[in-house]
């Protein structure tokens, strides 16, 4: 059977998003999508989805859903607390990598999202509309996700029939997926040329910190200003920008945009984040310090590799478990220890 | 004037930009959607494999690509060489004659323009009707389009203090641009009109922005009331935008 979730509380800065909105750059349309596309991908694996199935991603104050009806399994990657109560009123965690079952009645609170970003996947997905062929919410212009705006407390959606087959085992992970430390590497351009000689050096040596001044658009930094070749460099004729990109607007400090960033804009960019470093700024709540790093592609394409085989691994030593009051009723009758009984103890 | 050699910039592992001339300039804008058509004709051939995205501006094309496909190390020169060979399409892709609205309602920078100018708000609109325009660029929200050249005489810079919120469909203008907000949004150019038809609209699956890079645009005058009507919902779509267009290739 299919599920249907209402939303108890929105929380704050949580939207649905998938693998990003392409194709559509031409008209102006954002790709918005995951901000940390592997993180989401660890959430998914742990519900038994596809790598980009639509998640909830959250960045701030996590929802509190409840189910109305059906059953459906989650999963949590990310650093947060969440609570399950059962319809029975018992209380439990739901432990961070770990997949659990919902069913009607249950209730799963998120509380405080820790590190800036982590998802939450559900087995199936969410029957959502596509809106230009992806469920990701752009809220600027209320295209997708549900209603085009982020979570709201009173929403509901629905699952798709069959999800999951809530008697099959859950699956955990030993271990969190985390994400190495270290400079964030970019790759010079395409503007680096408007700035002064010494710009380069500076983008590099100094130690950036983000500000509040942050959504999925892009983060704002603070530290030393860099200089522009002269005033006039500060303004280019309007091109392409991408997620990533480093634009430096005339007052010197660095904008780093993100997957909700327009398709154009008129301030030059002095060096652009490498794809696998970029998912490590949707971690960067305000006050984190960090320096940059300049790549050239073929370091780039090295390090991409890398992430994706950190991913592979870690993907690959998930394994099954039994949560408490889980009946795994084949090798119990297998091996004639019981006729049949169930418990549901709360844990811990 | 363009460059004699392309400019090919590197934006991340992830897009590169292919610029085509140093500033805002007719013949740069046409080569650079020239240079987009056959980009996309080498992406349905199958001869240029893992690009995303195909983004023309005013004098570069960005295209994004996915930094994990074999070919993306060959992009690169890919792109230089169908820039080199870039050239204008033979005409105009569409050409639009829009309904506009110049009533006060609409207008409120009107007279502003017109003192700036020592014309009458009649002689405003008169030389911005007698202007075709051509759509160089789309961009800052979804079906925003960046449209050029004003007339000389009407030249006037953006507004001082921006305002916070601009009512969607209005028709601007700011430096020898013009442009109508599709949304609701902050915006500092002057609001001399507007126009109902919507600039992007989901329920036209395959294309929601009314406009793309590349496109003529024209304006004739409407009245209040027509305005009104035009902008009633529940008319289909795609037959509203087909009533507007008057050449398409």
């Amino acid at each position: 059977m299919g599920f249907c979730v209402n939303i108890r509380d929105g929380g704050m800065g949580n939207t649905i998003q998938d693998a990003g909105r392409l194709g559509f750059r031409h008209q102006g349309m954002p790709a918005s999508g995951f901000l940390d596309a592997p993180l989401a991908h660890c959430a998914n694996a742990l519900v038994g989805n596809p790598a980009n199935a639509t998640c909830v991603e959250m960045r701030v104050l996590g929802p509190t859903l409840v189910v109305t009806s059906g059953a459906l399994r989650v999963a949590i990657a990310g650093q947060a607390q969440p609570v399950i109560t059962r319809a029975n009123s018992l209380q439990q965690p739901l432990l961070p990598w770990h997949s659990a079952t919902l069913f009607e009645g249950d209730a799963l609170r998120v509380g405080a999202i820790q590190n800036g970003c982590a998802y939450l996947s559900i087995a199936g997905g969410a029957l959502l509309p596509e809106a230009m062929g992806s469920q990701s919410t752009y809220v600027r212009v209320a295209v997708g996700g549900l209603n085009g705006r982020a979570l709201t407390t009173g929403d509901s959606f629905d699952g798709p029939a069959n999800p999951v087959d809530v008697s099959t085992r859950e699956l955990q992970s030993t271990q969190p997926f985390e994400w190495p430390a270290g400079p964030i590497r970019a790759i010079a351009g395409p503007q680096s040329d408007h700035f002064a000689a010494d710009a380069l050096d500076a983008l590099v040596g100094t130690m950036w910190t983000t500000t509040a001044e942050q959504d999925r658009m892009g983060v704002r930094l603070s530290g030393q200003p860099l200089a522009h070749l002269t005033a006039a460099h500060a303004d280019i004729t309007s091109d392409g920008i991408a997620p990533g990109t480093i634009q430096v607007p005339g007052n010197g400090l660095p904008i780093v945009l993100l997957a909700d960033c327009h398709t154009v804009g008129g301030y030059p960019k002095i060096a652009t984040v490498i794809t696998a470093d970029l998912p490590r700024m949707a971690h960067m709540p305000p006050g984190t310090s960090f320096r940059f790093q300049l790549v050239d592609h073929a370091q780039a394409a090295r390090a991409l590799q890398a992430t994706d085989a950190l991913l592979t691994t870690w993907v690959g030593q998930l394994k099954t478990y039994s949560p408490p009051g889980f009946l795994d009723e084949k090798a119990l009758y297998g091996q004639n220890l019981v006729s049949g009984f169930l418990r549901a103890d709360p844990l811990g | 004037m363009g460059y004699s050699e392309p400019k090919l910039l590197a934006m991340g592992d992830a897009a590169w930009t292919v610029e085509l001339g140093p500033d805002i300039d007719i013949d740069v804008n046409a080569r650079c959607m020239g240079l987009a058509a056959s980009i996309a004709d080498a992406v349905a051939s199958g001869e240029l494999s893992g690009v995303v995205d195909i983004v023309p501006t005013f004098r570069s094309v960005t295209v994004h690509f996915d930094p994990r496909h074999s070919s993306a190390p060959t992009i690169p020169s890919h792109l230089q060489a169908l820039a080199r060979a870039a050239t204008p399409p033979t005409a105009a892709k569409r050409t639009w004659r829009l309904p506009a609205c110049f009533d006060s309602r609409y207008a409120p920078d009107l007279q502003a323009v017109a003192d700036r100018h020592n014309l009458s708000p009649e002689a405003v609109i008169a030389q911005f009707l007698s202007t075709p325009l051509r759509v160089y660029a789309m961009g800052f929200m979804p079906g925003f389009a960046y449209m050029a050249s004003t007339p000389e005489g009407l030249a006037c810079p953006r507004l001082t203090t921006p305002r916070t919120q601009v009512p969607p469909k209005s028709l601007a203008i700011a430096g020898r641009m013009a442009a109508i907000y599709p949304w609701m949004s902050p915006g500092g150019w002057n609001l001399i009109g507007a126009m109902p038809i919507p600039t992007f609209d989901l329920q036209v699956r395959a294309s929601p922005a009314l406009f793309e890079a590349g496109d003529v645009v024209t304006f004739f005058e409407i009245d209040a009331g027509t305005f009104q009507t035009l902008e009633k919902p529940g008319r289909d779509p795609i037959a509203l935008r087909r009533e507007f267009l008057v050449d398409s290739l």
